[in-house]
């Protein structure tokens, strides 16, 4: 791992389109903006992880005694 | 013109045949399965609220999806450019917008919606993609079983 020191105000390039700059050091709290082209996506990394774990559980559902649930009207989901 | 009927293992339904053409390829995989791109939408029997999708590749890899509308029908999904070029979106009648659900072995009362992260489909290119709804504060665990069991409470 690339590991830069940097100060308020300085960046750093990631490529030629992606920009990340301090913008505010306070307490053990760093802000960050980053620039990047919209294509590009950006995520706070928890909430990647949140995403991953809930999709592991999500995995294991079971719909076995589901029937007990009384259909409300269906809509676009049958077009699939 | 020819049909192209693909048998597919699962764990659940056992050996499916189902169309080739109706199979939806997930460029980015979905997040915990990064290498499942395949996958094809079971129909429930017993309740045709609830589809699995079904992964294509691995035979034990399916989530139940819902629609979100059900839950909330002011749902607002913002779809980004990557999200959109990957999809392949040419206009917005070619995307249906589901959620996957978590459902408690024995507890289905406790099921809940991924709303912080739903599922988008181009149904006309078959293509799909779990997106993240960074800006908005939907919830990873929304109760989904008081929510219908509202709409479909007549009497009491």
């Amino acid at each position: 791992m690339l590991i830069l020191a940097r100060q308020k105000d300085e960046a750093v390039m990631i490529g030629n389109n992606i920009e990340i700059k301090i913008v505010e050091v306070k307490g053990g709290k760093v802000r960050l903006g980053i620039s990047a082209p919209s294509d590009i996506p950006v995520h706070r990394k928890e909430v990647f992880e949140e995403i991953m774990d809930k999709n592991l559980k999500a995995a294991d559902s079971d719909m076995t005694d589901l029937e007990i649930i009384q259909a409300a009207d269906k809509r676009g989901i049958d077009k699939l | 013109m020819t049909t192209d009927i693909i048998k597919i293992n699962t764990t659940r339904f056992g050996e499916v045949e189902i169309s080739g053409q109706k199979i939806y390829s997930f460029p980015d995989g979905i997040p915990g399965f990064p290498s499942c791109k395949q996958f094809c939408i079971i129909n429930n029997s017993k309740n045709n609220l609830f589809k699995w999708l079904q992964s294509v590749d691995k035979p034990e890899l399916a989530f139940v999806i819902f629609d979100p509308f059900l839950l909330k029908k002011d749902y607002d999904v913002f779809i980004n450019d990557e999200a959109l070029k990957i999809l392949e979106v040419e206009k917005k009648e070619d995307i249906i917008v589901t959620v996957i659900l978590t459902i408690p072995k024995g507890k289905p009362k406790e099921m809940t919606a991924n709303l912080k992260a739903p599922l988008i489909f181009n149904i006309v290119k078959k293509i799909g993609k779990q997106i993240i709804l960074n800006d908005s504060d939907y919830p990873l665990e929304y109760p989904v079983y008081d929510s219908i069991a509202d709409d479909s409470k007549g009497d009491k």
